[in-house]
């Protein structure tokens, strides 16, 4: 297994969603409109590494996420994963996938069932994919839980969800997600619900189970300062594109495009004497459904010039592996 | 020093849920002065936005005060009769709530719900209760042209300003901030500090900005109490609390931030969870997840020191 590499390789990907409407306004529309979610996004994974999305709410990130897991249909772009295209796989082609490509949501009370107790809600996935029933699958799915540190194990087995804490509980969502042994992870959000103090154990289990089961991460946060902690690779999303893709130090030390500078300088910092010069971006983040022309962050760039208004800057190498989209760079 | 304009002293706050009671606000003294911005700083399920809700006497069901006092401005908030309570909520003391959508009412222009409640609170004249309308919003950054907007019209951080606008309108002299911006992006997230910094200086108000994030505590706020398990355990000025933390808690929380700004910071986590209010472990709360517990610690309760001038710790190492 070499370091560099490729295990997903994402190529102009787009989603856009219809935009409800009631029945007269659909008679009368001339055409229908659309949410850009996603809008042409292109990126590459490498093996055994973490690669963040980040972006604040509305950028597309988690529905970039939902396309690569095939949890829904990307409206064009190519989805290629192990050197395979599965942008458009179905059924039993799919379900082989779906075992090595797993996910970890944001809301540890949505995401299991209430209903369910925790032993059987991890270990119905082995059951699922054939892999192990009756005593084996209870013996493999304690192990999990021993590995995620819900001990005594016995009493987790048997507990329902409302029984255990958030913290647990989003221990039992990843004890769900790694019992397949997949080579694929997706972690949309998994520590935004947590406590800060518990924050840390959680992003270190996540780690040291990357190592031991040799998972990659796609990981999802509008949480730049967690970002860094786990990140090799960050890439930045702003209404359906992405900015800027850096080394997690690079993105931190040498942030270009002026929105990944904005978005620094805003996350707080917990020292009161940093006094830092914020810079301050007008308005807000404009509807995805009638993006600005051009660069889409032209209407709040303090550098904004003609040509960004009507001409889409394309994404370019600036250093290694560092690309940034912006006319005021190259 | 002057009086106090807030002086809490031994307030208990209690939900008496089916499965118990639930010890929420349990033995807390604080005092504010005027012009003074406290922050109030903890976890999910501390007691932070109960203590702010029970300054205002708006503790839901089947929640109560069951001991202290709330003194404000010599008046103690306990034992006034609901109507004059009323007459303090807004005029004197007015509250910012996290969820802008749920405290604004949505059938009504985001003008005439300031309109109105200046009529309320006495101004006769409705010519110029939409002028000082219209002169607040734009303090708080919106224009004219959005008075006749509905809550649904503007945005997540818009929303936010006018709640801002609805809290100042009637000049308070307390605003109770409760996760202000803990909804919003930090984009929008840094504009709103930003503005509710402007906005103190210039209505010269006292402000309790209640948090989970201790980073953006700092920044508002002059002095901080940390609140654990329904006590607060740390008292101080901001700047000293940071450079030397003295409770195992405080000192924790604070390693356990992620700081963009360090390069090489190794994260901390506090082994365990924060405890049930139900059933708070005896002795001090914190003793079960604090790595210097001995064994006093599991059976009394320290008690609140003062360790040097206005630098307070529950905590038996400091005494």
């Amino acid at each position: 297994m070499s370091v560099s590499e490729v295990i997903l390789e994402v190529k102009d990907l787009r989603k856009y969603f219809p935009v409800q409407r009631s029945f007269l306004e659909r008679l009368l529309a001339r055409r229908l409109d659309y949410v850009r979610a996603v809008d042409g996004v292109s990126f590459s994974v490498r093996r055994g590494g973490v690669f963040t999305l980040a972006g604040e709410t509305g950028c597309g990130k988690t529905t970039t996420g939902r396309l690569v897991a095939r949890l829904i249909e990307p409206t064009s772009g190519k989805i290629v994963f192990e050197g395979r295209e599965i942008t458009h796989l179905k059924g039993k082609e799919l379900k082989p996938i779906r075992r090595k490509i797993q996910m970890i949501f944001q809301d540890p009370y949505a995401s299991l069932n209430p209903r369910m107790r925790i032993g059987d809600a991890i270990g119905h996935p082995l059951e699922i994919h054939g892999i192990a029933t009756g005593k084996e699958k209870e013996e493999l799915t304690k192990e999990m839980l021993k590995r995620v540190g819900l001990t005594p194990v016995e009493k987790f087995y048997k507990a329902y969800p409302h029984q255990l804490s958030g913290g647990e509980r989003q221990r039992a969502v990843i004890a769900r997600a790694m019992i397949l042994k997949p080579d694929f992870v997706i972690a949309d959000e998994p520590v935004s619900m947590i406590d800060v103090s518990l924050r840390a154990r959680i992003l270190e289990l996540m780690m040291e189970l990357k190592e031991e089961l040799g998972v990659t991460y796609l990981f999802i946060t509008h949480d730049l300062a967690v970002a860094k902690y786990v990140s090799d690779v960050i890439a930045i999303m702003y209404l359906g594109k992405l900015v800027e893709i850096a080394p997690t130090g690079e993105l931190f030390s040498d942030p270009t495009h002026p929105y990944t500078q904005a978005l620094l300088s805003a996350i707080p910092v917990p020292n009161p004497r940093a006094k830092r010069a914020r810079i301050a971006l007008r308005g807000e983040v404009p509807s995805p459904i009638n993006p600005p022309p051009g660069c889409r962050f032209h209407p709040r760039c303090p550098f904004a010039t003609d040509k960004c208004k009507v001409e889409e800057p394309e994404m370019i190498e600036i250093g290694r592996g560092h690309y940034v989209a912006c006319h005021l760079i190259g | 020093m002057s009086a106090p304009l807030l002086d809490i002293r031994g307030l208990k706050v209690y939900y008496f849920a089916r499965r118990g009671t639930v010890r929420a606000v349990d033995n807390v003294s604080l005092k504010l002065t005027k012009g003074e911005s406290l922050g109030l700083v903890g976890e999910s399920g501390c007691g932070k936005s109960t203590l702010g809700l029970a300054i205002l006497r708006l503790v839901p069901e089947p929640g109560r005060i069951v001991a202290g006092s709330v003194i404000f401005d010599g008046l103690d908030l306990t034992k006034l009769s609901e109507e004059d309570m009323r007459r303090i909520r807004g005029s004197r003391i007015a509250m910012v709530f996290q969820d802008p959508m749920t405290s604004l009412n949505p059938l009504m222009k985001i003008g005439e719900q300031l309109t109105e409640t200046l009529m309320v609170h006495g101004e006769a004249d409705k010519e110029v209760a939409k002028e000082k309308a219209i002169s607040i919003l734009s303090d708080v950054g919106i224009g004219p042209e959005r008075f006749n907007d509905y809550p649904h019209q503007l945005s997540g951080g818009m929303r936010q300003r006018v709640m801002i606008a609805m809290a100042l309108i009637l000049k308070p002299d307390l605003v109770i901030a409760d996760e202000p911006t803990t909804a919003l992006d930090v984009v929008t997230q840094a504009q709103i500090i930003d503005l509710m910094k402007d906005l103190k200086e210039k209505y010269k108000m006292s402000l309790i900005f209640i948090s989970h994030d201790i980073s953006l505590v700092s920044e508002v706020a002059d002095r901080m109490a940390v609140m654990y398990a329904g006590q607060v355990v740390e008292l101080g000025d901001v700047l000293s609390i940071f450079d030397e933390p003295l409770h195992p808690y405080t000192k924790a929380l604070l390693e356990a931030i992620p700081n963009i700004e360090l390069a090489d910071q190794k994260l901390v986590y506090i082994p365990g969870s924060p405890p049930d209010l139900v059933s708070p472990p005896p002795g001090c709360r914190f003793h079960p997840r604090c790595p210097f517990a001995t064994d006093k610690c599991k059976v009394e309760e320290p008690e609140m020191i003062e360790v040097r001038p206005g630098r307070w710790v529950k905590c038996f190492r400091y005494g």
